[in-house]
């Protein structure tokens, strides 16, 4: 079956059999059969992109620089590695290391405090704000003010770790343009949704006293609470956000018998 | 003048059966076959069977240190030197693999039928085996993957097939 010619083609061909052959190993790590038995060689964990341990690497301690924990890479899952032999954690390179499953709980302590200022890259959503009637307000009258806002969780990255922020509105303070200012727990009801009828006094109503255009809006107070995978701990403080302005035209109501509607007489009073 | 005439006409002749003699063509070397291999599927077969019989000698000489055949014999090149070295290694370290591994399957990846080297995809199971340290105890990786794919390459040596290079093959659950 088998020719000198082949042979010697074989054995010359073979180191540098390039080509489709060499290509497709190319995402693939040297193993032998008692490596892969021994589960010293899943190519699959090794090849993330993050570590270059290699399974020959992890027998021959070739690379147990990354040794216990491997936390200088936050985004790399920590490691624990350890000696066949005897058993104990390696903290020396040139331990022969085998790799062992992370212990499950994280370690609390690992993760730095985390003030409002770690925090500047997380923005809440604005509120929403709206004023009733819509745009307008009545001299000594009640203009209603309705804030809404919503807790967020926001994922991403916090110190080099990833983590979830969640934003809990605790306050709205009001800001009516008049200069008085209201601060609540609630951001307020519309007429229609309490059942009242309108300019009826409510928690976030305000009365303006004298007509003119007046820019309000709202500020919204946020708790803050991060969680690194180990629990919700809270930030001091509160994280604010602001929507943008809101004016509101106070205009003077009169009352006037006219004999015909604007329709009528465009020109009549009022019209 | 006859007898010039005739001497001329001999010389001729010579001259042209000399100078076809020169012009003939040279004959033909006797096509010789050099594939190793007729078909694919005989290239994947024998690469099988040479497989096969290395993880059984493998499985064998996990239960018997003395068992025949040795299973470097099955090893060539890479794949030879890489598996001395982790024989040396596994003996200073003093781990040994008890148990058996099983070929789930061996599949056709490339076949060269004239040099006759063969690349084949294997997945082998090795749930059944535990590795040990020198008290006996169990070290198995808890994070071991009882089944691991890996590439196989295989080339032809003295009439038979011997297994090049064993790589793992990343991502690949089989």
């Amino acid at each position: 079956m088998l020719s000198a010619v082949a042979v010697v083609l074989a054995l010359t061909a073979f180191p540098a059999m390039g080509g489709p052959v060499s290509q497709a190993s190319a995402a693939a790590e040297a193993c032998t059969i008692s490596m892969i038995r021994a589960g010293l060689c899943d190519a699959a964990t090794v090849n993330n992109g993050e570590s270059v341990d290699v399974a020959a690497n992890r027998v021959f301690g070739e690379d147990a620089g990354e040794a216990v924990g491997g936390a200088t890479d936050p985004t790399h899952t920590p490691t624990v590695w350890y000696a066949p032999d005897t058993g104990n954690i390696c903290d020396t390179p040139d331990r022969v290391c085998l790799r062992q499953d992370v212990p499950a709980e994280p370690v609390d302590a690992g993760f730095p405090a985390v003030t409002l200022a770690d925090l500047v890259s997380f923005r809440p959503a604005m509120p929403q704000f709206a004023g009733e009637p819509a745009g307008f307000g009545v001299v000594r009258m009640p203009t209603n003010f309705v804030a809404a806002a919503t807790a967020q969780d926001i994922p991403g990255v916090l110190l080099g770790y990833p983590v979830t922020v969640r934003f809990v509105p605790v306050a709205y303070v009001f800001d009516y343009g008049d200069g008085r200012t209201l601060r609540t727990a609630t951001g307020g009801v519309a007429w229609a949704a309490s059942g009242s009828p309108q300019f009826t006094p409510t928690d976030t109503s305000h009365v303006y006293q004298a007509r003119g255009t007046y820019v309000s809006s709202v500020t919204t107070e946020y708790s803050a609470a991060v969680d690194f995978g180990a629990g919700w701990r809270p930030v001091d403080g509160v994280v604010t956000a602001r929507t943008g302005d809101y004016p509101v035209q106070v205009v003077e109501v009169r009352t006037a018998l006219v004999a015909h509607t604007c329709a009528e007489d465009p020109h009549g009073p009022g019209c | 003048m006859i007898l010039r005439a005739t001497t001329a006409t001999l010389g001729l002749a010579a001259a042209a059966v000399m100078l076809s003699g020169c012009l003939a063509p040279a004959p033909e070397p006797t096509p010789t076959s050099t594939a190793v291999f007729a078909s694919e599927d005989e290239a994947f077969a024998a690469a099988e069977e040479t497989y096969r019989a290395y993880i059984d000698a493998e499985n064998a000489r996990s239960a018997d240190p003395t068992s025949d055949p040795e299973p470097q014999s099955f090893l060539v090149g890479e794949a030879l030197e890489a598996d001395i070295d982790a024989r040396r290694e596994f003996q200073k370290r003093g781990m040994s693999i008890v148990g058996t591994s099983a070929v789930v399957s061996v599949t056709g990846t490339a076949a060269d039928l004239t040099v006759g080297d063969v690349t084949v995809t294997t997945c082998l199971d090795s749930s059944l085996s535990r590795v040990l340290n020198d008290a006996g105890e169990d070290i198995t990786p808890t994070d071991r993957d009882s089944t691991v794919a890996a590439t196989v390459k295989l080339v032809p040596l003295d009439g038979e097939m011997r297994i090049a290079s064993i790589a793992g093959i990343a991502s690949a659950s089989c």
